[in-house]
């Protein structure tokens, strides 16, 4: 009894430990030392070819006077918290919805979940048809004798990012839809029942009582759009290929047009670097809040 | 004697084999992945083969995914025996780290080197050596236009400035698309050169690209160049933003707009579509030829390369410039040889106009491409694609336009 007291942990499980092994190779060499060598050739000089010729912060001081990289910082952050926030909103309402056990409930499941299934540049491409003034629905409204009623906003620089905002909640709702029913679909339904009887209003007992208890799951389809909201990129280049101007211009498309069109892989390192930081600034307070705090009241870690 | 035959036979069947193995051979790395740009690479091919060459085909769907390829088996010390490019400065860096095999010896033996055109040879010589292959010769500042619709509006031919708006007012009145503009920053950097050159003249053009003047950029004929540009949004259709250069090309072909300024791989879309209705002419205003160009270089081999790769390299540098098979090759794609002594049997009215223009070098202007580094050419893309879209004004416009310029490696 006592010797598996004082024995350390990681000899508990050697089988366990060695089958990690190839696990840790990865993340250390493939993600860690890639993501070092770049951070060493933002330092550099390096054009088409790397090279190693050390010039210090210079990369990041012509980094930061580039209007691009300016706007498609201030793009992400507007692209990210609105089309987050609007398909966690919208996802929630969908299986909400549908959580009302009405009749051709699979065919509404399928309908809502369908556009995550087609890769970004179709939805792009589509919406980009389909916002065209002088294609899509702009003609249909001009062809029926409404031209009063234009949907311009994709060619307008001020108005083309919420284009690719609701391309990218028509894209993701429907998942978080999925997520979200699995839930509701957890939660005992006696509570329904026992707040019909007190006489709790339908929207305060979800947004008091359901939400909490999905809390977890939210969290979870939360952490997922804002994997895929910094990295956009397809979409964006589908959709509008950063125009009007630099009006949907996100960081992702300014590291691969300096990374492949323009030779200066020096400025894409500096940019990548930059976004890493930005990302494990948002990053490291919630998982020290998740995972390193003590437990709280409830006796849950997570 | 029983057992001395059967090594006597066995060596000389290990001797042929070698001697067989000399083939010379090039791995050939490109994008030319469609239609009349496969058929050109094929003719390149064909004559390789009858050279005596054995062509190994790499083809990569894109352009940038071409050059990524490679650009990393170069550092990696795999390269291909030989890379499509454009003419111009992306092989700057590769050259400086000595990573391209010169020419010399291929570009002599084929008469390219008395015979090329002077701006583009100019474009591949580094340090007194050839590093490239120009295969062809394309224009950028073509402007295209609907003879029909411009029958019916009684539009003059824009050959001249006052024309080009006379021709967009009447057009604009009638209801009809002026211009059809594909408004993504590489086409709009197309048009602003073809307004720099056409309006702005020969001289301006080469001071602001080839001589780096600030002052020729602040000075009023340039604002006049830029007032030019932002006058040309007022005859677009509102679909413009994003537009592929083909869609537009297309709205020609249809009816739907009336003049494309673009380059000169539109007028393979009219011939493709089997339309003859257009009308072509080499800018407006001042007649200079903007020329860019595809072109292969030759990366270094490494040394344990085998004989057949090394002799396979300049064999192939040899057959690409050719007189014939420049011919071959540009018979197919809507752009002229890279020499002039390279003779065509029938010359359709727009390559007529462009092989006389390359004829008097007063006439012809490198590319941006061939003057600045792609970095420079993709900010001054940027900017063309904000004035474009309206978030830069005319003043802020030509500031970072001296900028980009001023401080262009």
């Amino acid at each position: 009894m006592a010797s598996s007291l004082t024995r350390p942990s990681y000899f508990r499980n050697i089988a366990s430990n060695l089958a990690a092994i190839p696990a840790w190779l990865v993340l250390l060499v493939a993600y860690g030392a890639s993501m070092g060598w770049t951070i060493w050739i933002s330092f550099t000089s390096s054009r088409v070819m790397p090279v190693n010729e050390f010039v210090g912060l210079q990369q990041y001081e012509r980094l930061w006077g580039e209007l691009a990289w300016t706007t498609a910082l201030t793009n992400i952050f507007i692209y990210s918290v609105l089309s987050i926030a609007g398909s966690l909103i919208l996802g929630f309402l969908l299986a909400v919805a549908i959580d009302q056990r009405i009749r051709a409930e699979g065919v509404f499941r399928t309908i809502f979940l369908y556009p995550y299934a087609m890769s970004l540049i179709v939805t792009g491409l589509a919406w980009k048809w389909i916002m065209d003034p002088t294609l899509g629905l702009g003609k249909v409204t001009r062809d029926f004798g409404m031209p009063w009623l234009s949907f311009d906003w994709l060619v307008k620089p001020d108005t083309a990012i919420y284009v690719v905002i609701a391309a990218a909640i028509w894209q993701t709702s429907g998942f978080v839809m999925a997520i979200l029913l699995a839930g509701l679909r957890g939660i005992d339904g006696d509570l329904m029942k026992a707040a019909r009887l007190d006489g709790i209003p339908l929207i305060r007992f979800y947004l008091y009582i359901v939400i909490p208890e999905l809390r977890a799951l939210i969290v979870a389809a939360a952490v997922l759009l804002t994997i895929g909201a910094a990295k956009v990129y397809d979409l964006v280049v589908a959709l509008t290929g950063g125009g009007p101007g630099l009006a949907t211009e996100v960081p992702a498309r300014f590291i691969m047009i300096r990374l492949f069109l323009r030779q200066s892989i020096g400025q894409a390192a500096a940019a990548s670097t930059i976004m890493l930081l930005i990302v494990l600034l948002i990053a490291l307070p919630w998982v020290y809040f998740q995972y390193v705090r003590t437990p709280n009241s409830r006796g849950e870690k997570s | 004697m029983r057992i001395l035959t059967p090594i006597i036979i066995s060596a000389l069947m290990v001797s042929t084999a070698y001697a067989q193995d000399a083939a010379p051979e090039a791995e050939v790395l490109h994008w030319f992945t469609t239609g009349a740009a496969a058929a050109a690479l094929g003719e390149i091919s064909q004559d390789y083969q009858e050279a005596g060459g054995v062509w190994i085909d790499n083809a990569v769907a894109s352009g940038e995914a071409a050059r990524a390829v490679g650009f990393n088996r170069m550092v990696g010390g795999q390269p291909p025996s030989a890379m499509m490019l454009n003419v111009g400065r992306q092989t700057d860096d590769l050259i400086d780290q000595g990573l391209l095999a010169p020419i010399d010896e291929a570009a002599d033996a084929s008469g390219w080197n008395q015979n090329a055109v002077a701006a583009v040879k100019e474009a591949v010589t580094r340090n007194g050596h050839i590093y490239g292959a120009p295969t062809n010769v394309n224009g950028q500042n073509w402007l295209f236009y609907n003879k029909e619709l411009f029958e019916r509006v009684g539009a003059p031919v824009p050959d001249t400035w006052e024309n080009f708006w006379i021709a967009l007012d009447k057009l604009k009145a009638e209801g009809i698309t002026a211009l059809a503009v594909g408004a993504q920053p590489w086409q709009l950097s197309m048009m602003f050169n073809h307004t720099l050159a056409g309006l702005g003249g020969h001289d301006l053009y080469l001071k602001v690209f080839a001589d780096r003047d600030v002052e020729a950029i602040k000075s009023p004929e340039f604002r006049e160049v830029v007032d030019a540009m932002v006058k040309m949004r007022d005859y677009q259709d509102p679909g413009s933003p994003n537009r592929e250069w083909n869609i537009a090309a297309n709205m020609l072909i249809t009816g739907n707009a009336a003049i494309q300024i673009h380059g000169d791989w539109s007028q393979a879309e009219f011939d493709a579509a089997d339309w003859d209705g257009y009308g072509c002419l080499i800018g407006t205003g001042d007649k200079s030829f903007i020329m860019g160009g595809d072109m292969f270089v030759f990366p270094k081999l490494s040394d344990n390369a085998s004989e057949e790769r090394k002799l396979g390299q300049q064999l192939l540098a040899q057959v690409m410039l050719s007189a014939d098979t420049q011919v071959s090759y540009n018979k197919n794609k809507s752009s002229v040889p890279s020499r002039t002594d390279a003779k065509f049997e029938i010359v359709d009215r727009c390559k007529a106009q462009a092989l006389s223009a390359m004829a008097d070098p007063s006439l012809t202007l490198p590319a941006d491409g061939m003057l600045l580094l792609p970095d420079t050419v993709g900010a001054l893309m940027e900017l063309e694609g904000e004035l474009w879209a309206g978030t830069v004004s005319v003043d802020d416009f030509v500031t970072r336009f001296a900028n980009a310029i001023e401080y262009a490696d």
